[in-house]
């Protein structure tokens, strides 16, 4: 990953390349069935070469990230910021790094999501409680 | 004196009644390869796809346009419960129209606060070029 040495003890999650079965998939299951996520004519109607990952995927897989890393802990807060769209036919990459002093208690994480080509798409804060 | 304070543009799009299903939250896990427990804080958005909650959020957002998802905020005070009703009171904030940030905010059945979610949006016209 380029942009960011994950130092949490968990190798980065790969992923990819993203479907648009996948995608709708997540749609189902989320309900958010906005078109652009899910038809290549509704993104074209956008001005976007192709269907689009939801935010809220990219940031369920920071979730995933920390779930793999401490199964058992309590993520008291996460955020994120998207910064360019993931489309479909793109890997994505998902990383994390200590921002504070892992107490074993608390710590907080710095996230990120990098495309294929090394862009990054979106970056993210967690604070997580206990499991470690 | 004049003191200058920054309008409070907050408005109540309303309060609705959300119980958390244990096979939604499965299928919602599964599309993410996530664990099915705990629950995902990302599962929270998922209510506003209930017919009641996007009925008031289409209201509230332009029907011609695109709405762009520009950043994401979860806090958990407690951990959702399969099987729990909650309710859900949706807020939105924003200065500027266009880029609005929804506000949800899930008390249990004591009163207490549960989690809380910002979605901040920004909404743009289909004639727009993409950011």
């Amino acid at each position: 990953m380029k942009n960011l040495r994950s130092d949490t003890g968990v190798a980065p999650l790969c992923l990819g390349p993203i479907t648009l079965d996948q995608l709708h998939r997540y749609a189902q299951a989320s309900g958010d069935r906005n078109p652009i996520h899910v038809s290549p004519a509704a993104a074209a109607e956008a001005g976007l070469r192709a269907p689009i990952a939801h935010g809220m995927f990219i940031l369920g897989q920071f979730e995933r990230l920390i779930r793999q890393w401490r199964p058992a802990c309590r993520i008291e807060s996460l955020n994120a910021h998207f910064l360019r769209p993931l489309y479909i036919g793109d890997s994505l990459v998902v990383g994390a790094r200590r921002a504070s002093r892992d107490t074993g208690m608390t710590c907080a994480l710095r996230l990120i999501a990098e495309n294929s080509a090394g862009e990054i798409v979106a970056i993210g804060e967690a604070t997580i409680v206990g499991g470690g | 004196m004049h003191e200058h304070r920054t309008p409070d543009t907050s408005e109540t799009l309303g309060c609705f009644a959300v119980t958390v299903i244990a096979d939604e939250v499965e299928a919602f896990c599964a599309s993410l390869a996530l664990p099915p427990s705990p629950v995902p804080l990302t599962f929270d958005m998922s209510f506003l796809a209930r017919e009641e909650i996007a009925l008031a959020l289409r209201q509230n957002l332009p029907r011609d346009g695109i709405v762009i998802h520009r950043a994401q905020r979860f806090r958990a005070h407690a951990p959702l419960e399969v099987g729990r009703a909650y309710k859900l009171q949706l807020l939105r904030h924003g200065v500027r129209p266009h880029e609005p940030v929804i506000h949800g905010r899930m008390h249990d059945a004591q009163g207490a606060l549960v989690h809380e979610f910002w979605a901040t949006l920004m909404l743009r016209s289909r004639d727009e070029e993409p950011a």
